[in-house]
């Protein structure tokens, strides 16, 4: 086969690397306490509820398997297909969050989950994704761009903020203010002037007022945020009874399965408000080894961003181990009084769903980046026309 | 085609092995440093999240734990049961059982309407205070205590979610009304509020135990500390006759029945020590269900009520002369034929003899005699006298309520009140004080206190208290003697007949007084007349006195008002029954005569009654009917419980004197278990309520067999084995 072309090597040649161990043993770490203290903070609900003390245990090592799944898938093979797909990612994404609004199932008020028999989906797991997914192909395409404000900042702005008002509408703050976050930090490390961030910010400040002080739920959280004792039978009484956990678990916890909290009066200790429960069972601990393996695993996470194949992988691992780090911050943040109430689970940890599949993938995808796995190779053919039906074969073009 | 590599896959492995890591090449140096400013940034936050919780974990422990201990933990006490009651022969006559109470969580219940609804109907309650009690945001409501076994089964089959059962210790009274003034009753609580529960309240309840116990969100409580033991009250016995008390109950009924009273009242005392055998009072009161019997003017008035009680007061104006020396039994008073002018009052007797001995005025209740012997010995000492017999001061016995009665001071009593004092008015006195006094002239002169309680003994039996009677000299063991032949006077026969005349106690001497007692009519606060009150008071065997007994019949609207044959009659009774219970023997010979006595007295006024004793008597012989012995059994059987203390003996096998005969409890109820164990000679302990279905010692005869615990239950099995 003569006449063969070699399309051009990256610059440098970057060799793919092990698997990254403390990525993967921090997570594992982190599924092992939450699976551990979901059983021990449920048991009493369970056996209450539905009879079966185990009920929520093997659920969630249920979910633990389809997640072991996802983690795999993700972080084998390779990762170049989400460029490709990310304009049709994102097209799914904010049909699927359009249709939550009108075909959703109605939770606590709120409409946000898309219910496929006994199983429930969150459209923003998977908005999350292909926000993240864009903002990477979008800013690592872009390059020098990302410093202009029409080509750089203003289409990316655009889309978090279709997404954060479709979110609104469910409603979901919580989720809305990590994609914001998430976007605005992505923006602030490809090298967005800062004045546009700040713009950005002000110009959301008084839409954020006009929110909270035009529902009357936020108001109160809000204010409850303030003086939670005023509110410890309403709005704050989670909050309220999540610090009483904590704090009554001392240094080192009750124990496991001896926390008193958990006898109803912490309403979802095995989801939202988990690090309550690890925080009475295990004490401080507990909560310092989670909030320990949560820095090893965004350390790893940036580790893996720093040294992706791409810019595209780059911003792909940081805008995931971003989600990560702000949906952990502002979880543990509620929960410790840090932050108003807000519905989010903590990642890895709280009871899983489909939300737990949705982040093992992301931390597989994490994983595939920090391998730093060549691309893999595709081959086009270069056919010319030699006259009449006869065609001839030129050459063969590798592309990334 | 083959792929293009720059390697052989061994080199890449080694490689890969050996490369150093590389960072960014593919972003620029700018962006890098941005990645670890915002990994720097995020961890520091994760950092102030630990610092946080170590704010709340380390330092704001105490506070957070003693928030969360307020909230889970509960201290319930447990109620220690309350001392049983005993009479005299260690019979119960207060005792404890467990029985379910119905409460609500309201915030569990899920349908208030139909809830509401369904409890209304099986509890009997009101729907409406029911439906707001469980509308009530709080954790706990009690629905209704102290609920009948089918009922409770009935809310168990009901098995509504927020509604629960619990068993909670009942203050049961076996006998029902039998005692139940001295009783009283505890409230649904175990406090003591009438009667001797109140009045030994603090003895009776015990110590109850804290145990602290975890309590849900839902107000729930989990975990019973098991070591936690109340401690029981102390059991109090008394010196109540179980049988005697029946006696006199059903005298003093049948004598508010016969006579139309208003009410009845009978004291027997022991005149050897003091003792209260029994204190009946009618209108009655069950404990069991208290909440009707205040209406109805139930209260104890032996010791609650004082009277002016007429002449029976003689024989201790009398009794109180002849000790001052003022006169001897053979002093002759003149009588004034039965009417006797001092100043503007005219004195008058029921008859007109015309002169009198002591022993005369007593047996002919001479009002005019009585008030001339007064003039002789003078109001100080008359005064003294009364006070010395207890009169005008509470006797202290151990119950509630109790009234001194009133001695006014003899200066006073002014012109007329010496006569007035000597046959019983311008004073009053409980009958409780009359029993004592008479009682003493029955012990020799010696006064003993009345009392009630007999020996008090602790949960872990320990005696607290042991009576040890006292006694105190009133009278000197001459002039008693000298009374007590006058007092059986009373119920001569002849001519010059004794107003107790035709009332005998078959086959025993006794002796006694009697008194009809004008009262005082309320509207007009002038002595009005059909208002009377009829007594009798006397004490028996007369030749070695055993007992005293009083009758008062309040108010008698009958065709009778003579003390003697109002009150009489419901005395002879009880000293008859009294007498049998106290195993003292009666004189054939004696009652022989005693009948042919009162068949004489019929014969001669059988033109007047229509009762011909002659032709009673052979067909009395015809039917060979025996004398009815009394037993406790009660005749008016108006309840399961009543019906339950209706049971034929178990024998003890005698023919192994160590072996004791244990009963088959088997689906009786509580009442029937504990009259049944009592007549086997065995102590049985009552776990729950209900009918009995397991004994903790097999039925038939055991050596040894302890404390037998017997456990009721409400279950189907019990059911069904009715």
């Amino acid at each position: 086969m003569e006449g063969r072309i070699k399309n051009e090597v990256p610059a440098v040649a970057i060799e793919s690397r092990p698997m990254d161990l403390w990525l993967l043993a921090a997570l594992l770490g982190l599924l092992v306490v939450g699976s551990v203290e979901v059983f021990s903070s449920s048991a009493v609900y369970a056996l209450k509820k539905h009879g079966d003390s185990l009920f929520f245990l093997k659920r969630q090592l249920a979910w633990l398997v389809l997640g072991m799944g996802a983690l795999v898938i993700g972080s084998s093979g390779n990762y170049g297909w989400l460029r490709r797909w990310t304009y049709p990612l994102l097209a799914i994404s904010l049909c699927m969050l359009v249709g939550v609004l009108f075909f959703g199932a109605t939770l606590n008020g709120a409409r946000r989950w898309f219910m496929i028999g006994p199983l429930s989906f969150q459209p923003v797991e998977l908005a999350k994704l292909s926000l993240i997914t864009y903002l990477a192909y979008s800013l690592s395409k872009k390059a020098d761009k990302v410093k202009t404000f029409s080509v750089g900042f203003v289409p990316h702005l655009l889309v978090c903020a279709i997404m954060m008002g479709l979110l609104l509408k469910q409603p979901d703050l919580g989720s809305s203010i990590i994609l914001a976050a998430t976007t605005l930090t992505m923006l602030f490390v490809a090298g967005t002037k800062i004045s546009y961030l700040a713009l950005a910010v002000l110009a959301a400040a008084p839409l954020a007022y006009s929110m909270i002080i035009g529902t009357p739920w936020r108001l109160q959280r809000f204010m409850a945020y303030f003086n939670p004792e005023a509110y410890k039978q309403g709005v704050a009484y989670q909050v309220v009874q999540a610090q009483i956990g904590i704090g009554s678990g001392g240094t080192t916890g009750s124990g496991l399965g001896l926390g008193r909290q958990q006898l109803g009066y912490m309403p979802e200790g095995h989801s939202d408000f988990i690090m309550s429960s690890i925080g009475e069972e295990m004490g401080f601990v507990g909560i310092s080894l989670v909030l320990f393996l949560f820095a090893i695993l965004i350390w790893r996470g940036i580790r893996a961003a720093l040294g992706a194949r791409d810019s595209f992988g780059s911003y792909l691992a940081f805008g995931i181990t971003l989600a990560f780090a702000y949906q952990a911050l502002i979880n543990t943040g509620v929960v410790l009084g840090i932050l108003p109430a807000k519905g989010l689970t903590l990642p890895f940890v709280s009871y899983g769903g489909t939300s737990l599949m949705v982040s093992m993938y992301l931390a597989g995808l994490l994983l595939n980046i920090g391998q730093c796995r060549p691309a893999k190779r595709r081959e086009r053919e270069l056919v010319n026309s030699v006259g009449g039906t006869r065609r001839k074969k030129r050459a063969v073009l590798v592309v990334e | 085609m083959p792929r293009n590599t720059s390697k052989p896959p061994a080199r890449k492995r080694s490689l890969r092995r050996t490369t150093k890591y590389q960072p960014g090449v593919v972003i620029s140096k700018w962006t890098r440093i941005r990645f670890y400013v915002v990994g720097c940034a995020i961890t520091l936050c994760f950092m102030g999240i630990g610092y946080r919780a170590y704010g709340i974990q380390i330092k704001g422990k105490d506070h957070y734990r003693d928030l969360a201990e307020r909230q889970y933990l509960r201290t319930i006490e447990v109620p220690a049961p309350r001392g049983n009651i005993y009479d005299r022969n260690g019979v119960e006559l207060a005792v404890n059982a467990d029985v379910d109470s119905v409460f609500a969580n309201p915030r569990a219940i899920v349908d208030l309407g139909a809830t509401s609804e369904q409890l209304a109907k099986v509890l009997d309650l009101d729907i409406r205070p029911l439906e707001s009690r469980l509308a009530s945001p709080r954790y706990f409501a009690w629905i209704k205590r102290h609920i009948t076994p089918a009922q409770a089964e009935a809310v168990r089959a009901l098995d509504i979610k927020g509604i629960s059962l619990t068993k909670e210790p009942r203050r049961y009274y076996p006998g029902k009304k039998l005692a139940g003034h001295i009783l009283g009753f505890a409230g649904i609580d175990g406090k003591g509020l009438d009667g001797l529960e109140l009045a030994m309240d603090e003895v009776l309840t015990g110590e109850q135990a804290r145990v602290a116990s975890l309590r849900d969100a839902t107000g729930k409580l989990m975990v019973d500390d098991p070591n936690a033991v109340p401690h029981a009250g102390a059991s109090i016995t008394l010196t109540i006759d179980r049988t005697i008390q029946f006696a006199a109950e059903r005298a003093v009924r049948e004598a508010v029945a016969v006579n139309k009273a208003k009410s009845a009242v009978a004291v027997v005392q022991d005149v050897r020590n003091g003792d209260i055998l029994a204190i009946a009072s009618f209108p009655d009161v069950d404990p069991n269900a208290p909440g009707t019997a205040a209406g109805k003017g139930a209260r104890n008035r032996a010791i609650t009520d004082s009277y002016e009680v007429g002449s029976v007061m003689k024989i201790f104006s009398i009794a109180a002369a002849l000790e001052a020396g003022v006169i001897s039994p053979g002093t002759v008073i003149d009588t004034e034929k039965g009417r006797y002018r001092m100043g503007r009052k005219l004195y008058r007797d029921s008859f007109h003899d015309e002169e009198l001995t002591i022993g005369g005025i007593i047996k002919r209740s001479s009002n005019v005699g009585a008030l001339k012997i007064a003039q002789m010995l003078g109001a100080p000492r008359l005064h003294k006298a009364y006070q010395t017999f207890g009169f005008g001061a509470l006797t202290g016995i151990e119950l509630p309520g109790e009234v001194s009665g009133v001695l006014h001071p003899s200066k006073r009593w002014g012109d007329l009140g010496l006569n007035s004092h000597s046959f019983g008015y311008g004073m009053t006195s409980t009958p409780l004080q009359v029993t004592a006094a008479m009682a003493a002239i029955g012990n020799n002169g010696t006064y003993f206190e009345p009392r009630i309680i007999k020996e008090v003994v602790d949960g872990d039996g320990h005696s607290l208290y042991t009576r040890k009677p006292k006694g105190r000299r009133v009278l000197s063991k001459k002039t008693s003697s000298q009374l007590l032949p006058m007092l059986e006077s009373v119920f001569e026969h002849g001519k010059v007949h004794g107003t107790a005349r035709g009332l005998f106690v078959p086959g025993h001497r006794v002796g006694g007084k009697t008194g009809t007692a004008h009262k005082i009519d309320p509207t007009t606060h002038k002595y009005g007349d059909d208002l009377y009150l009829s007594s009798f008071s006397g004490i028996a065997p007369i030749q070695n006195p055993r007992i005293a007994v009083t009758v008062l019949v309040d108010e008698p609207h009958g065709e009778e008002h003579y003390g003697g044959k109002v009150a009489g009659p419901a005395w002879t009774r009880i000293v008859t029954e009294t007498l049998a219970v106290l195993a003292i023997p009666s004189d054939a010979s004696l009652l022989a005569a005693q009948l042919e006595a009162k068949r004489k007295l019929e014969r001669r006024f059988a033109w007047r009654t229509g009762i011909d004793p002659d032709k009673i008597e052979r067909e009395r012989l015809r039917n060979q009917v025996p004398l009815q012995r009394f037993d406790d059994t009660p005749e008016q059987v108006d309840s399961p419980a009543m019906q339950d203390l209706a049971v034929e003996d178990h024998t003890i096998d005698a023919s192994d004197p160590g072996m004791t005969f244990v009963p088959d409890f088997t689906s009786m109820g509580l009442a029937k278990a504990l009259l049944t164990a009592r007549r086997a000679g065995i102590t049985i302990e009552l776990k729950g309520s209900g009918s009995a279905i397991d004994q903790s010692v097999a039925p038939g005869p055991t050596r040894n067999p302890g404390v037998v615990q017997v456990r009721f239950t409400t279950s189907e099995r019990a059911f069904a084995k009715r």
